[in-house]
């Protein structure tokens, strides 16, 4: 369940960081600052880095060193170009997702069992193959 | 990392750092640097926030909300981030390779036909594998029963042909019609087991086969897609 959980938070997670940098450019402390002090959500801190390196190995965002008179250098991070048109696609999805949850909490029992059979016309050559 | 915290405070950060970078396997040193160097300024900006406790209180809450290293580096992280692609590309690549030193060429435009050949080739063997097997199990069971037959009534072959005044001799050109027939029988059984033993082998012979044929399936259909852009 909590594998669960924490799959499901990353894509999120993902889509969260992408708005915060939308609106202003953040290094890593910070960004989870933004992130966390208007809500209750309890992650741990570095599991932002790795995010932030797939984001800026697939070139969602930038980053850059700027020293800090308050200590070690910062690394800022901005959302680049690509990184917009990204985040446009995710925002839909992402609710068009919530529409489906929500849509398939409320559905009527009746009505429950039909996705599965649909699911098996869909895909027979799968189950061949593993049938045989 | 400089003296920027207490001596006891410094030790416990430069510990966890060690244990950061160790747990970062398969990054080039370089980006393994520059996670550090990120960290290590995250610790800082987060220990100065902290107004409530002691030093090493302090720096041991922010550590608990940075994560433990295992786990904030192992699962999510440096590893899936520089996978290319999926892992079943990996045997794709050796395949291409052993394909390259075999034959000479790269599987590009011009490998079709190997791919095709491989493809034939791989078809042909599991059909042919099959047909053997099932023929042997079938004709072991067919021949067992005719043995069957062939003893109770030794003539029911020949009045089947019609042909009742030959001399009555079976399949075996023993002139005895009971120890032809539990010969026949001994012989037939070898023979299904064989098909069976060959049936029930055939999905640890194939398991191999079946990714090779994924594969070259699939190199088949990048290789035909890409050969449709270009024309």
């Amino acid at each position: 369940m909590e594998n669960k959980i924490k799959q499901l938070r990353k894509g999120v997670f993902e889509l969260v960081i992408l708005q915060v940098l939308k609106k202003d450019k953040y290094y890593g402390y910070s960004l989870i600052k933004a992130i966390t002090d208007n809500c209750n959500f309890d992650i741990n801190e570095g599991t932002i880095y790795p995010i932030l390196s797939r984001l800026a190995k697939e070139e969602v965002i930038d980053s850059q060193w700027v020293e800090s008179s308050k200590g070690p250098p910062r690394k800022y991070y901005m959302i680049t170009n690509h990184g917009k048109e990204i985040l446009k696609g995710l925002e839909k999805e992402f609710k068009d997702l919530t529409a489906l949850v929500l849509n398939t909490k409320t559905m009527k029992k009746k009505s429950g069992r039909k996705p599965l059979s649909d699911k098996k016309k869909i895909y027979p050559t799968r189950e061949e193959k593993n049938g045989k | 990392m400089g003296n920027k915290y207490p001596e006891n405070v410094e030790k416990i950060v430069d510990d966890y750092l060690s244990r950061v970078r160790s747990n970062m396997k398969g990054l080039p040193e370089i980006d393994k640097d520059d996670f550090i160097k990120e960290i290590d300024s995250h610790i800082y900006e987060s220990y100065t926030d902290e107004k409530n406790g002691d030093e090493v209180g302090k720096i041991l809450k922010v550590l608990k909300k940075f994560g433990e290293p295992s786990e904030v580096f192992t699962k999510s992280a440096p590893k899936a981030m520089y996978k290319i692609g999926k892992e079943k590309n990996i045997p794709l690549y050796i395949l291409i390779g052993a394909l390259i030193a075999i034959f000479g060429l790269p599987l590009g435009f011009g490998g079709l036909g190997i791919i095709l050949g491989i493809l034939g080739v791989l078809g042909g063997l599991v059909v042919a594998y099959y047909a053997v097997a099932i023929s042997f199990t079938l004709g072991g069971f067919a021949g067992i029963i005719a043995s069957i037959i062939h003893i109770i009534d030794p003539d029911f072959f020949l009045t089947l042909t019609g042909e009742t005044d030959m001399i009555r001799v079976g399949f075996l050109q023993i002139s005895n019609p009971t120890l032809e027939g539990v010969l026949g029988i001994f012989f037939s059984f070898v023979l299904a087991a064989l098909g069976i033993f060959l049936l029930f082998m055939s999905k640890y012979i194939f398991r191999g086969l079946k990714t090779i044929w994924e594969l070259a399936s699939k190199k088949l259909k990048e290789i035909l897609k890409r050969n449709k852009k270009s024309t």
